[in-house]
């Protein structure tokens, strides 16, 4: 094409595209001025764009999966009626619905004994059906490897076999039971397990939106179970998300969890180098950084994070990382910080947050170390919370100053209103744990002793260091401790640091409402840092971390951000 | 922070910073080294998938992670590296559609899609070789048209990002998809049935 002629064309194209459809004849007519050429190149394309739309689609990811998979329907296999993919059972004849079967294996028997009743899932590697096992007439989950995936291709066939051998050691309640594994006379390589009546958490989080706290730490705390016992036997999960976790149906609605899919565990023990799917398995959103880096180390501390991040989404409704493309989702999984969770629901106990981002911690070290640390670090976040609220269910309301109840939780978790507060309650909180980013091993145990034994020596003992590290924190400290806050015995402040979060404790050696605003500019100025960050402005991204350190020399996040930062910048000063 | 296996990734990285920073001879060493792995990436996907849809945006972001030390580069490095990994991409896929069309006389060509989810039944991806034929036909009276297509199709890039490699504004880059994509269509569509 002439270049000139391709300029008008493109001048003209442009101009009618800004205008609404009804429009367009007039001005091209106008526009090409008798020019019968013009005009039909115009035309054509203008033509040719409506249909556009679904060619050459962009990259992006799909926010809602389920989207796009419920344009499928299925089918009951027995009166064909039609029903949504959510749908699991014909409302006429109870016959489990199937998807419409790409293998064609429906009605047939797989290795003389399978009998296949209905397709229920179809992903990346294969399908799973409904079949019933025709030697003891019993219903199973029957996986298989997408046919042409394992033909001919050992490593997958290996690493399919593999899922059902490491799947095959794990005897876990709540851990799916894998009953049998093998391939056809025609090569399609299978396993089945357990059949189970449920709903994955996928599909419950998408109707439900989000949970309460106790079904959410419920649900948590028996993927922690499963995971912990996986990890005793050296098998750690490596896609752990909500559509891998299944919500069986119980008589008395309570969550029974079983975890699926141990399918691309791989065994601690083994070398990775011999993987070659090594970085990209794993779902982006629910992988952990060194599970997306070249050359990352994953071990079972990958799974917590992804149970970071399964926990983030029944609390919050939402994942933590929302974005229009891959790359920009990498980016942000590899070096943004979750946005907190109490920023979308506000009622979210700081202890349950502290402990997300714990789980999230880019860094394998800082996160709970294995799932059994997790459920113990749980169990005492639920007994403190638990120890909260019937305080606050026996105490008549006290009214508090206004600052003070800035950062007081509504609802369930509102602290007790100390004055109404008995020694031994207050005792009680005052020995909670400190939250300092690492492991307190055995501080239970050692509390425990404390509040049994009442040694208050050795409690002053403890607490002593943390009070000093809490005024470092403060670089403004103006003491206006008791103005209309309730009295509390002051020797035993300094060490609940974590009912001095809240803002509602009072401290005889700082004022609280400082402390609140310092965390507060601190987090400010890391959001202001992490923006000119992005830009690429990183001297003054620098400064705000710098400055955001200085209000809280704790915060993480900024602390990495620092160090980020500082990499880079030595990096550009040495090219 | 993990630990990094690839004697590459510094060297992937600092030639990327040095390339933004202006150095041609930059760009000369990094388009081997990128390639390579993305040769090595795409055939590992092809003998896997060989009757799947590949999804190149998976390729090249894999290629990314691989080669590129995140730490180091921001993302206007990263840019760049899209922008070479397009066009190595858009090569090594052709090359692999002429190879096997060769081998399977009269076959479809080798398709791709760069959706990541499954689209509605009527978005057919493209014949690969025609496509690249087209994109050479485009290029020789409108080459930054040509590109767009390549950054966006075969680099699995946003318009923003490819505004980025482009150094254009979004809007403008949007509006010139829109045509680019026009045009391919209706040129695709004189004589191929796969549209």
């Amino acid at each position: 094409m002439d270049k000139d002629q391709w300029q008008r064309i493109e001048t003209i194209f442009y101009a009618a595209m800004e205008l609404p459809q009804g429009e367009r004849h007039e001005f091209l007519r106008q526009a090409c001025a008798g020019d019968e050429a013009l005009l039909g190149e115009v035309l054509t394309l203008l033509d040719a764009n409506r249909r556009t739309e679904t060619f050459l689609p962009p990259a992006a990811l799909s926010p809602t999966p389920s989207a796009a998979s419920s344009m499928r329907m299925k089918h009951c296999p027995k009166c064909g009626k039609i029903y949504p993919t959510l749908t699991r059972v014909c409302q006429d004849d109870r016959e489990i619905l199937s998807l419409k079967d790409p293998y064609q294996l429906l009605g047939s028997t797989l290795a003389d004994k399978y009998k296949i009743l209905a397709l229920v899932g179809v992903g990346g590697m294969g399908a799973v059906y409904c079949a019933q096992h025709l030697g003891i007439d019993r219903r199973v989950a029957l996986k298989i490897l997408q046919p042409n995936l394992a033909i001919g291709n050992e490593y997958v066939l290996e690493l399919f076999t593999r899922e059902a051998k490491l799947a095959g050691r794990l005897t876990h309640e709540n851990i799916v039971d894998v009953k049998d594994a093998g391939q056809t006379s025609d090569g399609i390589a299978y396993i089945t397990m357990e059949w189970l009546e449920g709903r994955t958490l996928d599909e419950e989080l998408a109707s439900q939106g989000r949970f309460d706290f106790q079904r959410a730490t419920g649900i948590l705390k028996q993927i922690a179970s499963a995971l912990s016992a996986a990890h005793a036997e050296r098998i750690i999960h490596r896609d752990l998300k909500p559509a891998n976790i299944m919500l069986l149906d119980t008589p008395d609605r309570s969550d029974h969890v079983k975890v699926l899919d141990f399918g691309i565990g791989k065994i601690l023990s083994e070398t990775t180098a011999n993987s070659p799917v090594s970085a990209l398995v794993g779902t982006p959103q629910y992988a952990c950084p060194e599970q997306l880096t070249v050359g990352g180390h994953v071990d079972g501390r990958s799974d917590i994070y992804s149970l970071g991040v399964i926990f983030y989404r029944m609390l919050g409704g939402e994942l933590p990382f929302k974005c229009s493309s891959i790359s920009e989702l990498l980016q942000l999984q590899l070096t943004s910080a979750p946005p907190p969770l109490s920023a979308i629901r506000p009622e979210t106990p700081p202890e349950i947050e502290a402990l997300i981002n714990r789980m999230m911690a880019k860094d394998p070290v800082e996160r709970p170390q294995s799932a059994s640390e997790l459920s113990r670090l749980l169990d005492r976040i639920l007994a403190e919370l638990k120890v909260y609220e019937s305080a606050t269910t026996n105490v008549r309301p006290a009214k508090l100053s206004p600052s003070a109840t800035t950062n007081v939780r509504p609802a369930k978790f509102s602290p007790p209103e100390l004055s109404h507060v008995s020694v031994a309650e207050t005792r009680v909180f005052q020995t909670k744990p400190v939250w300092r980013g690492k492991p307190f091993l055995g501080s239970a145990i050692v509390l425990a002793m404390v509040i049994v034994a009442g040694i208050y020596g050795l409690y002053r003992y403890r607490a002593q260091p943390v009070s000093e590290e809490r005024n470092s924190v403060v670089p403004t400290p103006t003491a206006s401790p008791s103005q209309s806050v309730p009295t509390v015995e002051p020797t035993a402040t300094p060490g609940s640091e974590l009912v001095a979060g809240k803002g509602v404790l009072p401290s005889p050696t700082i004022n609280q409402a400082q402390l609140l605003a310092n965390q507060k500019k601190a987090a400010e100025l890391l959001k202001q840092a992490q923006a000119l960050y992005k830009q690429g402005d990183y001297q003054n991204a620098l400064r705000a971390c710098d400055e955001s350190l200085k209000f809280n020399p704790r915060l993480t996040e900024a602390r990495q951000l620092q160090q980020k930062i500082t990499e880079i910048l030595r990096v550009l000063n040495n090219r | 922070m993990p630990e990094k296996s690839s004697p590459q990734i510094p060297e992937v990285t600092g030639l990327l910073i040095a390339w933004g920073g202006g150095d041609r001879d930059a760009l000369e060493q990094l388009t081997p080294l990128v390639d390579v792995e993305l040769r090595r990436i795409a055939e590992a996907y092809l003998s896997r998938e060989s009757d799947q849809l590949l999804q190149t945006t998976a390729l090249v972001n894999e290629a990314w992670m691989r080669l590129i030390d995140w730490q180091k580069s921001n993302w206007q490095s990263r840019a760049h590296f899209f922008g070479v990994a397009a066009s190595l991409m858009r090569k090594i896929l052709v090359g692999e559609a002429r190879r096997r069309r060769r081998l399977k006389r009269g076959g479809d060509g080798f398709q791709v899609s760069l959706s990541e989810v499954d689209l509605a039944p009527s978005a057919k991806p493209p014949d690969l070789i025609a496509l690249d034929d087209a994109l050479d036909a485009l290029a020789e009276f409108d080459e930054r048209k040509s590109r767009i297509i390549e950054l966006r199709f075969f680099g699995g890039l946003s318009v923003a990002e490819t505004a980025e490699v482009l150094k254009s504004s979004e809007r403008t880059v949007a509006r010139e998809w829109e045509l680019a994509k026009s045009w391919l269509y209706r040129e695709l569509s004189n004589d191929s049935p796969v549209l």
